[in-house]
């Protein structure tokens, strides 16, 4: 399997006396032998270049995914507390039952 | 930033294999050319002093398969006896063919818009309200599904005995 992780500077666009460049992350995953493949293709940030030769780099947040692991970590947390719970009390009630 | 199937010549304009061939590495092309710069950041659209440049993840997949093969062997009734008698000349043959398919698809969703102005420049992040209700109401429904497990008093008996 062959898997490429590469970031790509866009060309600049120039408003007023301001140059923006965009950046982009790109993974490509190929099976060798096989054609055909995955590319995943996301903004990374853009980076503002002022006359002066200032630059501010702005990154790009991608807040639905981000909220959306957030909540599958959340639940996964919650899982796991309660399995370990049940797991340390399941001896307990097992003598409890026996006695 | 484009969304759909990705555009491949329909079967019909392909009756040579090395058109096949051709087509495939054409599809690749337009496949791999899914990782540039300018598939993720749309159009820059100028609105007065303002500057506005749409921003998307873009993810493709595409896959193809092929296949060939051949044979030979005899033909021809084996119960017919008068054929028997009469095909006394050889009565084999032989056959090949190929095959092939492939498919892919190319998924675009918008993450953030870039707005320059004379003011300086900003990134507002696009949220998708929809998937992450979506997202939530699944999680909801599968921690919901996990406690009327655990609640179950047949389910907590059993696990508990190991019966």
């Amino acid at each position: 399997m062959i898997v490429k992780d590469e970031t790509h500077a866009g060309e600049a666009i120039a408003i007023g006396d301001l140059k923006i460049i965009p950046l982009a992350r790109s993974l490509r995953i190929h099976l060798p032998g096989l054609p055909g493949g995955l590319i995943w293709n996301r903004p990374v940030a853009v980076i503002a270049q002022t006359p002066d030769g200032q630059e501010q780099v702005l990154p790009i947040h991608d807040i639905t995914r981000q909220v959306q692991l957030g909540i599958l970590g959340i639940m996964t947390g919650i899982l796991c507390i309660v399995w370990l719970i049940r797991l340390n009390n399941k001896p307990k009630i097992q003598k409890e039952i026996i006695l | 930033m484009t969304e759909g199937p990705i555009p491949t010549p329909s079967p019909s304009e392909i009756t040579d294999p090395a058109l096949a061939v051709t087509a495939i590495q054409d599809t690749m092309e337009v496949f791999i050319e899914t990782a540039n710069v300018n598939n993720v950041y749309g159009e820059p659209i100028l609105h007065g002093d303002t500057l506005i440049i749409p921003a998307a993840e873009v993810l493709a997949a595409i896959g193809f398969g092929a296949g060939h093969g051949s044979g030979s062997g005899s033909s021809g009734n084996d119960d017919d006896d008068n054929q028997e008698k009469n095909d006394e000349k050889s009565n084999t043959g032989s056959g090949s063919g190929g095959g092939g398919g492939g498919g892919g698809r190319t998924f675009a969703r918008p993450v953030a818009i870039i707005i320059a102005s004379p003011d300086g420049v900003r990134v507002e992040p696009v949220v998708d309200v929809t998937k992450i209700a979506l997202a939530m109401f699944t999680a909801a429904g599968f921690m919901a599904a996990m406690v009327m497990r655990m609640l179950n008093p047949k389910h907590a008996l059993k696990e508990l005995t190991g019966k």
